[in-house]
């Protein structure tokens, strides 16, 4: 079991990963906080030694994914929208905003597959193993990711 | 570039202050969660329809496929899909014990071109299939695989794939494996057999103190490729579980999935990939799709270092999409794609499939059943 100076280092490291990953899953920002705190105090209860602060980092992400996958299938889940969330972020450039908002438009299979490689920067076979998916499949999910991007942000470009 | 821009974007997505404070407090205050938008009128309903779920499903036999596509899938599977499913799955339930270990050949979801396997294996107790304890090794569930394979009838064009299932019985010393096998040949039609064998048991692991030593030589995150054949076996140590053969037989008895050939005469469409430091616009021809509920069989040509894959959508009636290349398995030659999707399709809901240059086929008219 982690001590408090240890469970608050990952915290204060890891509070906001374990956050946009469940967002990029999720789409909604109010499910996203909730799954936090329970990813975090089962981050405090796990009895289980961690061999390095990556592991523990890759142990916090495999379990808000779980968390998300538990709640989407709660019965009473309902999806919410998530622009109302986004309009109180305050993006650099307008570029950045369409970035945004275009990537949540993606399926969530590419969504996530995309902030862990891009963002966590993540290999394809690290990302295979969080998911538990075939590398092959991750490798499918980000061209195919991109290509979804590329075509929906021409589409902005020539609305503009 | 894409990261800077991706990064500067999700960069403002954060935690908000109050989760912040409460996670910070969790060591000071007890251990009682409050949730923030009216979950607590949810949980108790939830507990119960949990509990509901839970007695309903151990009284029902768990159908693997279900199960796989159900995480496959980003919503819940429709009726349909489950009742499709459950009408094609065959189940067979062979086992072999060899030195310890049982696999047992679970079920079969088959059409003439594309199966799904799925094996259970059991490992004497104490043996950790769900994840490994070495130290300095990345502690995510080992990769298990086979020397074994699915043999090969003459010219059937197979390609497959593992991938690992959690059979969700709690137990660390047992595990799915689902075998995903894709031929350009119709092997699978009903009454045809097939033989899978597996050769030792094999895990394999990421060492990743030495992958961290590895970076450091090659001042790169190192790759399969990049690095000696001496470094690779030693990134991803393997390890044989069990030396043995454990061999199964399967005659297909609901392969009578429909399949539709899509394509009457040669259809050319522009392919366009990247190459490092260069956008590659190619032409390219695809001469037949055979297309069934779980996957697609594509012939077709294209340049040599053409990425697999027709690539393309199957958009359906209602405006939705299915990615034609899904998990793509691989080429069994320079013009042959398989592909087995992600969820099931239903074959009257298909519109028509999309090439990535915007070259539309329409869907033809399916054969009365």
């Amino acid at each position: 079991m982690l001590n408090t100076e240890q469970f608050t280092r990952y915290a204060e490291s890891y509070i906001d990963t374990v956050f946009r990953v469940a967002f990029n899953y999720i789409k909604s920002a109010a499910d996203a906080e909730d799954i936090t705190q329970n990813v975090f105090l089962k981050l405090l209860k796990e009895e289980k030694p961690f061999e390095s602060e990556e592991h523990v980092k890759r142990w916090l992400i495999r379990v808000a994914i779980n968390e998300c996958k538990n709640l989407t299938k709660a019965r009473w889940w309902r999806q919410e929208s998530y622009e109302d969330y986004a309009a109180t972020l305050s993006f650099d450039n307008p570029a950045h905003s369409d970035l945004f908002y275009a990537v949540m438009e993606l399926p969530k299979k590419y969504r996530l597959p995309i902030y862990l490689h891009y963002y966590e920067e993540y290999s394809t076979q690290e990302i295979a193993e969080i998911l538990k998916e075939p590398k092959n499949t991750v490798c499918a999910q980000l061209r195919r990711g991109r290509e979804l991007l590329r075509k929906s942000l021409q589409e902005v470009d020539a609305n503009v | 570039m894409f990261k800077d821009d991706y990064k500067a974007a999700f960069s403002k997505v954060t935690a908000s202050e109050e989760t912040y404070r409460r996670v910070m407090n969790m060591t000071q205050e007890k251990k009682k969660r409050r949730p923030i938008k009216g979950l607590v009128f949810r949980v108790p309903i939830a507990a119960v329809l949990v509990l509901l779920l839970a007695v309903s499903a151990s009284a029902a036999v768990q159908n693997w496929f279900v199960t796989y596509f159900s995480k496959e899938s980003e919503t819940p599977l429709s009726q349909e899909q489950v009742a499709f499913v459950e009408e094609h799955t065959q189940d067979i339930s062979q086992k072999q014990t060899c030195n310890g270990y049982t696999i047992e050949l679970k079920s079969v979801l088959s059409d003439d071109y594309n199966a799904y396997v799925v094996f259970g294996i059991t490992a004497p107790e104490g043996v950790y299939l769900d994840r490994t304890v070495k130290e300095g090794y990345n502690p995510a569930a080992p990769v298990l695989w086979t020397n074994g394979r699915f043999i090969e009838t003459q010219d059937s064009g197979a390609g497959a794939t593992w991938t690992m299932q959690d059979d969700g019985d709690g137990l660390s010393n047992t595990h799915n494996l689902v075998y995903l096998i894709s031929c350009t040949n119709a092997v699978f039609q009903n009454g045809k057999t097939c033989e899978i064998h597996f050769e030792n048991l094999i895990a394999e692991y990421e060492n990743d103190a030495y992958a961290a030593e590895l970076e450091k030589k090659y001042g790169c995150e190192p790759k399969l490729g990049m690095i000696t054949e001496e470094e690779a076996e030693k990134l991803y140590p393997r390890e044989t579980l069990a030396e043995g053969n454990w061999d199964f037989t399967i005659t297909f008895t609901k392969s009578n999935v429909p399949v539709v050939e899509l394509i009457d005469e040669p259809v050319d469409y522009v392919l366009e990939f990247d190459r490092p430091n260069e956008h590659v616009v190619q032409k390219a021809r695809v001469t037949s799709i055979k297309l069934s509920p779980i996957g697609a069989v594509c012939t077709y040509i294209a340049g040599e270092d053409a990425p697999n894959g027709i690539g393309g959508d199957i958009v359906m009636k209602d405006g939705t999409s299915v990615y034609l290349s899904g998990n793509t398995i691989g080429s069994s030659g320079e013009n042959h794609s398989n592909g087995m999707f992600s969820v099931p399709i239903a074959l009257e809901n298909v519109d028509y499939i999309q090439f990535p240059d915007g070259t539309k086929l329409p869907m033809p008219e399916l054969p009365a059943e």
